[in-house]
């Protein structure tokens, strides 16, 4: 099977900066294919392909994370401003392998409606279901899609909280396995903390989550902030594991949205009108002997 | 004061949240980075246990490492009733032991398998899945008759035992190892029982059901 | 190319489908989700939420719903309709989101799937009856065929099998043996259901048989060893898996929950000072599942569609009452209904929808002015029965006004206040918040006014938004407010109105147009529809800033139009 060149000729994550040690070997998969990578005692970051043909791969570092293509990327990356500022706490959360397509790993990352029952007590609560309305845009310019004045009753809405608040999201999806939410800060209410999903698509039914968080936090520590992010992301663990099918399903008549799904909703159409199909549901055609 | 070194995410851990909500007792934890920092590796925990592994309980300077002795530990010590694990009774404490040990079981193979498919630790998942389902036909046969004979629980008599709650996290979370419960229709059962216990709390992966 | 299998298969014993429990079954494949629900009913549905996919198997067994853990939505037994969309809560969920339902009979012990079959169906007879004790069933991992001929050696399994008493039968799926075991008589019976190509499920049960043996644990032991024997003959290991094989079942186009329906009119009858009540007799062939606050659209004589709440109480579901005032300035509504209805005539009415609800495990307090009565009826009876506190607090002109008198009388915590003026009003509902505990819920039906006098006291008395309800006869995306407007198509030069009240999608729908929809609320892209002429009124969430601007196509499912045509390329 050929892999369409928008989703081939893009950049993805392999490891976040912290979690490798300068000059172990370590194998992974990307889009189906075995990758040898690692850093060199000078630190120097390199990927080839594990087949037979050995190849390099094209690798850059940035956003604190090595990330490696197969293809041939566009020469500028997305950018992410907060990762400049120089008093922003910069970690990874922990990366966790799903049994699950990157697809919906993101399309989860990017919806609100289920904090009430997936992460009770934290990020949401009953009665406070109801999702208002908020704003999605498609930025034709830089080919991404924005979400903003979403908002939501949290009872721990981060690490160090101690009341509930009603926290202001906003989700920016900036490649089909890229997306980053900005919360406003406890610490610095006029300020956003970012936390960004870097997907590497394992195959099309498992992929590894990289979490970078670019904070403003001056109190918490490294692990606590990590662990409260890993406790999050785990609680949305059972829930990627047990989807039918467990690719992307990009017709709506297959899985109807309600208007809280707008976002979800615009990241499926943004997927469709690219033409992607790796990481989606392709149904086997209809026969006349299928129940 | 009950102390307990702790990582959120560990089933093994759990089991002591889990059993010290139901018998009311409050505890104080000290949260290790089991993922990815390895602090259980790490020499300052390594004094602690020198098995390198969580939970540890200090009880207000008693120290004690394994979920399974620390389950009969605060069973033994706080739990008045006795029933948690019957220590008058010999062959109901045998019994009581015996699945503890089986949960060890458990732990070595489905927690594993778990380990390798959302931790991407460098094992073989396939062999432990293979393994954790054997495990899973007897606990299944073991809880259907326990259904009918007894109340569902995991060893004979009315009550739950120690037993039922070291054998539950990595039963309950089995579909992240890619073990699906399907096949064991009984222990799907008995998971339901045991959410309903007064007390019972959740972790990450793990919800609570309807009141029955 | 193969056949659809169109036979009933045992899927579980009727004992697995335990008090609020989700059983996870498989049948040719497909993944089920079973569960019984307090009314003992039992649901064979697609192991698979509608909404995003996730198993139902993950999800709670609320005794009459079922929730999935994902966004918690539920659904009702039966028919599989979504009846809450907790993200949406104070909408009702649009009748395409429902539940993939199987055909599903209890008989001889177990619960019996037909993927293929009608509801309506009944089982065929079985082949061998099912025998006095069931025993465990038992999962192999291995082909209907090979575990059917394995079974067939079951009784040489029992080392004091008499071997040349054996005597077999089987059919496709079932198998029944006889044999004597040192003198006893043995028999047993073999169902098999074929979960999938590699899963093969036993069902068996057997006469009461050897004396002071156990035969459930006897039968189970050698179950285990024949299935032993047969996994690792097959070269399996015993417990390795096969990779996942999905199958989904394609979503049924048959048996959608009717949009509309006819109901006679059994008793119309006036209630109070320009109000009517209306008691709607239910089909025969099943009533409505709903909850208080409810209210149904009625299509009056005079041509227009109206909301009117159901002021029924919990446990009254055989027929539908609703209350009607008289409107001065009725443009027909009201009006025909008061004049032009009576006993014994039909009225098209929709199925009852919720966009008013109580907050479950809560107090009460319930406002109503006027005609507003009517859905605060129902939610104090809901509350009565369900031990809750709570106040109805009931204000009209004069006695003569006070409608349902009967049915409030009923109620124990019911205070009637009558020919107060605005004043007064704003007096006596200030003290009524002000002396409510926390933890309540305000619920509030009536005339603008109130409903603004009622918010403005409430926020002044401190309480949280959260707290206070108003009837609201529209979901976000209202047609209360619409205006008519006329659509011509393209192709067929067909001309006709969209009158108020009535989608533009549900208006193709009705004049036979084919219309594919999905999640009626503009969100999903699904009914996209070309537009030639006219100026569409885009009330959408899916289409970009530009393709609104540019007015070449609209979501018929909530859009309408700013001009007074329309012309659609159809």
């Amino acid at each position: 099977m050929s892999i369409e060149s928008s989703i081939w000729n893009q950049w993805y994550p392999l490891a976040v900066v912290e979690d490798l040690v300068d000059g172990r070997i370590y194998r992974t998969q990307l889009l189906g294919h075995e990758i040898r990578f690692g850093r060199d005692g000078a630190g120097l970051f390199s990927a080839l392909r594990a087949d037979d043909s050995g190849a390099p791969c094209h690798t850059t570092t940035v956003y604190h994370t090595h990330w490696v293509s197969l293809g041939e990327p566009d020469a500028e990356f997305f950018q992410i401003a907060e990762f400049d500022e120089p008093d922003r706490r910069v970690l990874g959360a922990g990366s966790m392998k799903v049994h699950a397509s990157g697809l919906r790993v993101v399309e989860n990352f990017l919806d609100m409606a289920h904090f009430p029952y997936v992460h009770t007590g934290f990020l949401g609560a009953e009665p406070y279901t109801d999702i208002s309305t908020y704003q999605v845009e498609v930025d034709q310019e830089r080919d991404e899609i924005l979400a903003t004045d979403c908002r939501i009753f949290q009872p721990m809405a981060a690490a160090g909280s101690k009341q509930a608040i009603e926290a202001q999201y906003v989700y920016r999806v900036t490649r089909p396995f890229v997306a980053i939410l900005y919360k406003t800060s406890p610490e610095q209410p006029e300020r956003r903390d970012a936390i960004c999903l870097f997907v590497q698509p394992l195959d099309e039914q498992w992929c590894i989550a990289h979490v970078v968080l670019a904070y403003v936090d001056a109190t918490s520590s490294d692990r606590d902030l990590r662990l409260f992010q890993q406790t999050i992301f785990s609680q949305d663990l059972m829930i990627l594991s047990n989807h039918l099918p467990r690719t992307l399903p990009l017709d709506p008549k297959f899985e109807i949205p309600t208007r809280a799904d707008a976002m979800s909703s615009a990241y499926r159409r943004w997927l469709r009108d690219k033409g992607i199909r790796y990481g989606t549901y392709q149904p086997a055609p209809a026969v006349g002997g299928q129940p | 004061m009950i102390t307990l070194y702790n990582y959120e995410l560990s089933g093994n851990c759990y089991k002591l949240r889990l059993f010290m909500n139901l018998l009311g007792l409050s505890f104080s934890t000290v949260d290790l980075e089991f993922y990815p920092g390895k602090e259980h590796k790490s020499e300052a925990f390594l004094a602690i246990n020198p098995l390198g592994q969580l939970p540890v309980l200090d009880d207000d300077g008693y120290v004690l490492r394994d979920a399974q002795a620390i389950l009969t530990y605060l069973a033994a010590r706080y739990d008045a009733s006795g029933a948690w694990y019957p220590v008058q009774d010999a062959r109901r404490l045998g019994e009581v032991n015996m699945w503890l040990a089986f949960a060890d079981g458990i732990t070595s193979t489905a927690s594993a398998a778990r380990l390798a498919d959302v931790f991407n630790y460098d094992l073989d998942a396939e062999k432990a899945r293979s393994a954790a389902h054997a495990l899973f036909r007897i606990l299944d046969e073991q809880l259907w008759f326990s259904e009918r004979q007894h109340q569902g629980w995991v060893c004979s008599g009315p009550l739950p035992t120690v037993a039922d709650i070291a054998c539950f996290p990595y039963v309950m979370l089995s579909d992240e190892a890619g073990i699906s419960l399907i096949d064991y229709p009984a222990i799907r059962r008995w998971t339901d029982r045991i959410k309903r216990l007064p007390g019972f709390t959740v972790m990450s992966g793990i919800f609570a059901t309807s009141a029955a | 190319m193969k056949q659809p299998d169109t036979r009933w298969y045992p899927v579980a014993q009727s004992s697995d489908l335990a008090l609020r429990h989700v059983f996870h079954g498989q049948l040719l494949g497909v993944e089920l989700a079973l569960w019984r629900d307090d009314e003992q009913r039992v649901n064979a549905w697609e192991n698979r939420c509608p909404h995003r996919s996730v198993r139902f198997t993950l999800g709670v067994n609320l005794g009459s719903r079922l929730r999935c853990q994902y966004h918690g939505w539920q659904y009702q037994g039966g028919d599989g309709r979504c009846t809450l969309i907790p993200a949406a809560s104070q909408s009702t969920p649009p009748a395409s989101v429902c539940a993939r339902t199987f055909a599903v009979r209890e008989a001889h012990g177990l619960i019996w799937v037909n993927l293929q079959a009608q509801q309506a169906q009944d089982l065929p007879a079985a082949d061998f009856p099912a025998l006095a004790l069931p025993l465990r069933s038992l999962p192999f991992q291995a082909a209907l065929d090979d575990v059917r001929q394995a079974l067939a050696g079951y009784a040489q399994l029992d080392p004091d099998c008499q071997l040349d008493s054996v005597q077999l039968q089987q059919t496709d799926n079932q198998l029944q043996l006889s044999w004597r075991s040192a003198e006893q008589p043995c028999q047993v019976h073999f169902w098999l259901q074929p979960a999938s190509a590699e899963r093969t499920i036993v069902y068996s049960s057997t006469l009461a048989g050897h004396p002071g043996i156990d035969p459930l644990r006897w039968h189970n032991r050698i179950l285990n060893v024949l299935r032993q024997r047969l996994e690792n003959q097959a070269g399996l290991i015993a417990t390795s898996r096969p990779p996942d094989s999905l199958r989904i079942a394609p979503a049924t186009t048959a048996r959608r929950p009717a949009q509309t329906l006819e109901v006679e009119v059994l008793q119309h009858w006036t209630t109070a000072s320009e109000i009517v009540a209306l008691k709607l007799a239910l089909p025969a062939d099943g009533g409505f599942s709903f909850e208080a606050g409810a209210h149904i659209d009625v299509h009056t004589p005079g041509g227009l569609v109206r909301q009117y709440s159901l002021v029924n109480a919990p446990d009254e579901r055989e027929h539908l009452v609703i209350g009607v005032k008289l409107e001065a300035q009725s443009r027909g509504g009201s009006r025909s209904m008061h004049h032009d209805l009576k006993a014994g005539e039909r009225l098209r009415i929709s199925a009852p929808k919720n966009n008013f609800r109580l907050v479950p495990g809560t107090a009460g307090i319930l406002i109503a002015g006027g005609i507003g009565i009517t859905p605060l009826l129902a939610m104090g009876a809901a509350l009565q029965a369900a031990e809750r506190p709570y106040e109805l607090h009931y204000f009209v002109r004069s006695e003569s006004h006070v409608a349902f008198p009967e049915r409030l009388h009923q109620l124990r915590h019911n205070c009637i206040h009558t020919g107060l003026d605005p004043q007064q009003t704003h007096e006596r509902l200030r003290i009524v918040l002000q002396q409510a505990s926390a933890g309540t819920h305000l619920y509030v039906c009536g005339p603008k006014a109130l409903i603004d006098l009622v918010s403005t006291l409430a926020s002044e008395a401190g309480w949280s938004d959260s707290q206070v309800h108003f009837e609201l006869f529209a979901n976000t995306v209202s047609h209360d407010q619409d205006q008519p407007f006329r659509v011509r198509l393209q192709h067929s030069g067909e001309e006709f109105t969209v009158a108020a009240g009535v989608s533009l999608a549900d208006s193709l729908k009705a004049r036979g147009i084919t219309l594919d929809t999905s999640c009626e609320q503009g969100v999903c892209g699904t009914c996209r529809t070309a537009v030639v002429d006219g100026e569409p009124e885009h009330r959408d969430v899916y289409l970009t800033r530009e393709e609104r601007q540019g007015n070449r196509c609209l979501m018929p499912c909530v859009s309408r139009s700013k001009s007074e045509l329309l012309v659609l390329d159809l």
